[in-house]
């Protein structure tokens, strides 16, 4: 007896039963389904999360913190970048959310104290107008560059540029609108002012700096994260050894540590999944169980006229198989409409995640293989005149 | 002579139940010659059933020997027993033994798609066998769809298929009308006369008659072991028969009261000599 005909036989065993059969595939339908969903949703997540996560800067090493005399402040963030050869970019990041008026219009956004080097690094600049130079920071000039949203909600979409508005009552002139860049880790990125972060101390009345960026491109983060430690030690001697003051964060340390954890969230997610494609299986081996108790007759008269263990072995193997084989299959379609729907919904790039999809069409397989074997086994090893007898 | 196609010697077959040791058949010796037609009778609990599923290669003796065509039976695996009712033995059962679900034809081919015969061959062969017993125009349908003496039928053309040298029948008349039964026996008869040998297993003595030799078990023995010189044809008793109920044979079960006669006349048929 060749495969062709254990296939038809399990075929018509598995049509006989239609209802069952559907039943018992349901639970590999919902678990090749949920486990395709999670892993191509998750694998999704985590590119388009990585995706923003770069796109605000690999390469860049963020220095904040400083306390007691060790502060951070703009003269320092020179004598680091002086002392250090490997980084071409640096721009301090100050922020705070002011109230911004124009005409009678007054509204809070986010300001943002930067330096020319913003632009560079992050790949963006004015789509009208000029960035912030090194002159505006020099002088600390009452100069802005406004985002795109900002131009809709006070100017009505006419081009502002070489218009005033006030930041906490004071006069800035207008000399770029930004690119439109839409949104970033869930903010927008278009509701932004940026001043010369000179100016954006002056007004606040501090010497402190929240954060430097540093760029260092041509050399491995956890080097150049190195030199810039040793910049600050070398600044205050033994003193900032002691008790570090200041953090240093560089991007692809946080990119991997998100990585890993959007990762350990997916695998949670996948496991989860994976219970359900077990519990089906457990389904499958049940109804197989079922299946042979009632067909005992059925065994001894097929014994009886001469079918071998290997045949009622594989009759009742392949039909498990062919059940797990159908539901995965159509949970497969399932899992591909789910993770499509919400890469849709959500804006990602990615939809189902090829690794999943031959992942649930192996498991449903060996599912159907594993959890069938036993019942398989246990209807080809039956009596046959134990089982003529069974009513 | 013809040769023995069935050699059994000091056959015992002893089952442990717990403690206890039944001993089903006690050393039996028994010959059949190929085209016999032989009915082994006895009581319940004579070893009628035992001695059946050793016939049928189902079981193996505990001890003793088992040969078939020269060949011992008793040492097989269950995989070499299971070819050996594949091609030597056709089965008749009382209760049929079809699968309900599947239709005549797909009943009937089954033992040849487990000899490896390719699909539409075993068609061909399927749709042979049920013209042999009468049902070319029932091959569609399901068992459930047929009446008794047709269920039989179909049985008897799944053990006629393979064209088996023997053919064993387990009470092939217990479930079925006298009118059924003797349509039912006279094919066996009929497949006997064309050289198949044909063994039964009854407790009817009617039924019994049908076979040119009568073995008798008693407790495990063979006390009685005698040609039959009763024998009647199926095919002329049925012939005698008043014609009720002929036109309905789906709803056959309703059954010919009709007592069958003792004995009749053996003249009138060609018999299957020895």
């Amino acid at each position: 007896m060749d495969i062709i005909e254990s296939l038809r036989l399990a075929w018509i065993g598995i049509v006989t039963n239609k209802f069952r059969s559907f039943l018992t595939m349901l639970g590999m339908i919902i678990g090749v389904g949920s486990v395709i969903g999670m892993i191509s949703i998750g694998e999704a997540g985590q590119a388009a999360i990585l995706e923003q996560i770069s796109s605000i800067g690999s390469g860049t090493i963020t220095l904040s913190g400083g306390r007691g005399q060790m502060t951070l402040t703009l003269d320092l963030a020179d004598y680091v970048r002086e002392l250090c050869p490997s980084v071409t970019h640096m721009y301090p990041l100050q922020q705070t959310r002011m109230s911004i008026k124009v005409g009678s219009t007054t509204r809070s956004y986010t300001i943002i104290g930067t330096a020319p080097d913003y632009a560079a690094v992050q790949g963006w600049s004015p789509a009208v107008g000029t960035f912030i130079n090194q002159s505006h920071l020099d002088t600390r000039m009452m100069v802005c560059v406004i985002g795109e949203t900002i131009q809709t909600e006070l100017f009505g979409g006419r081009m502002p540029v070489g218009e005033t508005l006030r930041i906490n009552g004071q006069v800035f002139e207008i000399i770029g609108v930004m690119e439109r860049k839409g949104t970033s880790l869930g903010q927008s990125m278009d509701n932004q002012v940026f001043i010369p972060v000179s100016t954006m101390l002056r007004l606040l009345g501090t010497k402190n700096v929240q954060q430097v960026v540093f760029l260092a491109p041509n050399e491995s983060n956890y080097l150049a994260a190195a030199e810039i430690r040793l910049a600050l030690r070398h600044r205050w001697g033994p003193a900032a050894e002691r008790d570090d003051p200041f953090r240093i964060t560089s991007m692809d340390d946080l990119l991997e540590t998100m990585n890993e954890a959007i990762g350990t969230f997916a695998l949670l997610l996948a496991g989860i999944a994976g219970i359900s494609l077990l519990v089906g299986g457990i389904g499958i081996m049940n109804i197989m169980l079922v299946s042979v108790t009632e067909r005992t007759r059925e065994i001894g008269i097929r014994k009886a006229i001469g079918a071998k263990r290997k045949d009622l072995l594989s009759q009742f193997l392949i039909e498990a198989v062919v059940i797990s084989l159908s539901g995965g299959s159509i949970g497969l379609l399932l899992g591909i409409a789910l993770s499509n729907l919400v890469a849709t919904y959500a804006g990602w790039s990615q939809g189902v995640s090829p690794r999943a999809v031959m992942l649930a069409i192996t498991f449903s397989m060996s599912i159907g293989l594993f959890f069938g074997i036993y019942p398989a086994n246990k209807a080809a090893r039956m009596d046959p005149i134990e089982a003529l007898r069974y009513q | 002579m013809v040769p023995a196609i069935i050699e059994l010697q000091e056959l015992s077959k002893i089952y442990t139940m717990g403690d206890i040791q039944v001993h089903a058949l006690r050393r039996i010796n028994l010959c059949i010659e190929q085209g016999e037609s032989v009915a082994i009778m006895g009581p319940s609990g004579s070893g009628k059933s035992t001695m059946m599923n050793m016939l049928g290669c189902l079981d193996r003796p505990s001890e003793g020997s088992w040969l078939l065509d020269g060949v011992e039976i008793g040492k097989m695996t269950d995989d070499e027993l299971a070819e050996i009712r594949n091609q030597a033995i056709g089965f008749v059962f009382q209760n049929f033994n079809l699968l309900n679900k599947a239709s005549a034809l797909t009943n009937v081919e089954m033992p040849l798609m487990y000899r490896g015969i390719s699909r539409s061959k075993r068609m061909e062969m399927a749709k042979e066998a049920l013209a042999i017993v009468g049902l070319q125009d029932r091959m569609e349908h399901t068992p459930m769809e047929l009446s008794g003496g047709q269920q039989q039928r179909v049985a008897i053309a799944r053990a006629l298929v393979g064209k088996p040298r023997i053919i064993l029948a387990d009470e092939p008349t217990g479930n079925l009308d006298t009118r059924s039964g003797l349509e039912v026996m006279a094919i066996l008869q009929e497949l006997n006369a064309q050289g198949m040998t044909l063994i039964m297993v009854t407790h009817d003595n009617n039924i019994a008659d049908h076979c040119r030799r009568i073995v008798r078990l008693r407790d495990g023995r063979i006390f009685a072991n005698e040609t039959n010189s009763n024998w009647v044809s199926a095919k002329v008793t049925l012939g005698k028969l008043p014609l009720v109920a002929e036109e309905d044979e789906l709803t056959g079960a309703e059954a010919v009261p009709t007592p069958l006669p003792g004995s009749t006349d053996l003249s009138s048929n060609q018999p299957n000599t020895k």
